[in-house]
């Protein structure tokens, strides 16, 4: 039985990774800007049910993100949450946000998302 | 002997000649007026790199920054080198008004260090500026080192009004129209920050730096940076035009030694023009891999209307 386990699981890590690995996508930065920092509750089904804006006052990093079929526009939770601006940013969408690992950080930085558009 | 000319080699010839007519000298009787018209496609930016502990980077490369020119990013560079020190532009503002009359003797102390230190730098590119009654005035400009400078800073007394930023954009003028125009151009400002009798805002001293490229290092005299209106105005001349901002407890020789460490580690770009928008481009560099890089330079430029 627990070898059987054993072979489960050394068989379905690979396809574990795999299916990790098709979710992440790739894209490039190609604009930036500072604005005004959303509210904890908005993001981009609020924004799409036109939701009124809580503006704090704080200034919050915002991105153009082309991706290989669709354009996000995203923004920080935080004034210092910055993207480095590389050529290829690796990103992966979750619950209406983008998850993208900065560096050598162990944890991804959430970012919400504002708009998305499809790439012509 | 005659050369023969191919039937296809007519086109670029008589592209040739028709330029050659739409150039040519005005005939007689059309007024005397010749308007050249250039156009600007290239960007040049001037800007300091320090690490997480604020020392220069000296090993920077080009794949190590973005420039986010009016929202866009920016990678593609037409030139990237490091700043030729010999042909940097110094200018040094005294603040010798009442305000900083006990740090008076200090101040003019680090001046003469400062000017004796900076090796390298031809005796032509140095200049020191302060203040006579309200007017702005040059104390000494290309014979400025340490035994001629030496002999006539301490005509300077710490007394009267304090025309500070009438002396930045006097000095800023000088500077733009002295010397090199594509050397890096930087005006140490030893000050409390405070000004009594200027015609120019702090908004015009901005401006100016802006619009003649050139970095205001400010080195702040108050005895505490803590809710001095001065230190703020300080603070944001230099953080504007993408110099460096020391306050008070900081020691003088370390400052001094760490300006011209920067001074010494300043790099210049030149990428594309993204868009031609006229009016005021905001400039910001930021790192492409590793975050704890910072970055200095000037906020932005101004395109004009109509570039002639």
């Amino acid at each position: 039985m627990k070898r059987a386990l054993f072979c489960i699981v050394v068989f379905a890590f690979p396809v574990f990774l795999s299916a990790q690995d098709h979710s992440s996508q790739q894209g490039t930065i190609i604009r930036m800007r500072m604005t005004d920092c959303m509210g904890p509750q908005h993001g981009f089904m609020a924004a799409m049910s036109g939701a009124s804006k809580v503006e704090s006052g704080a200034l919050c990093p915002e991105y153009v993100l082309a991706g290989e079929k669709v354009v996000y526009i995203i923004s920080g939770k935080t004034s210092d949450q910055l993207i480095p601006l590389a050529e290829i940013t690796r990103f992966r969408l979750q619950k209406n946000e983008m998850l993208i690992r900065i560096d050598d950080a162990s944890k991804e930085s959430h970012f919400h998302i504002k708009a998305m558009v499809l790439r012509p | 002997m005659s050369i023969p000319v191919g039937r296809r080699h007519y086109w670029p010839l008589s592209s040739l000649l028709l330029f050659c007519v739409g150039t040519s000298p005005t005939v007689a009787g059309d007024p005397a007026k010749l308007i050249y018209r250039s156009n600007v496609t290239e960007v040049r930016l001037n800007f300091s790199a320090a690490d997480q502990n604020n020392h220069g980077v000296a090993t920077l490369q080009a794949s190590d920054f973005a420039v986010v020119d009016s929202d866009v990013v920016v990678r593609n560079f037409q030139s990237f080198t490091r700043s030729d020190w010999t042909k940097l532009e110094i200018a040094i503002l005294i603040d010798a008004s009442e305000s900083v009359t006990p740090r008076f003797s200090q101040e003019m102390a680090d001046i003469l260090h400062l000017v004796s230190s900076a090796e390298g730098v031809p005796p032509e590119n140095l200049s020191i500026f302060s203040f006579e009654g309200s007017r702005p005035a040059l104390l000494c400009a290309g014979d400025c080192r340490a035994s001629q400078a030496a002999g006539r800073l301490p005509e300077v007394r710490a007394h009267g009004l304090t025309p500070l930023f009438d002396t930045i954009v006097f000095a800023e003028d000088y500077l733009a129209h002295h010397g090199d125009a594509r050397a890096e151009k930087t005006l140490i400002v030893f000050s409390d920050g405070v000004d009594s009798v200027s015609q120019d805002s702090l908004g015009d001293a901005l401006d100016a730096s802006v619009r003649s490229e050139v970095q205001l290092d400010c080195i702040d005299l108050n005895k505490s940076a803590y809710g001095s209106q001065g230190a703020a105005i300080l603070r944001n001349l230099a953080s504007a035009t993408g110099g460096r901002y020391f306050s008070p407890p900081e020691g003088t020789t370390g400052v001094l030694n760490a300006l011209l460490e920067e001074l010494r580690a300043n790099y210049i770009v030149t990428y594309r023009l993204p868009s031609r928008a006229p009016g005021f481009h905001a400039v910001r560099i930021l790192p492409t891999h590793n975050l704890k890089l910072q970055f200095r330079s000037r906020i932005g430029y101004y395109y004009p209307n109509q570039v002639q």
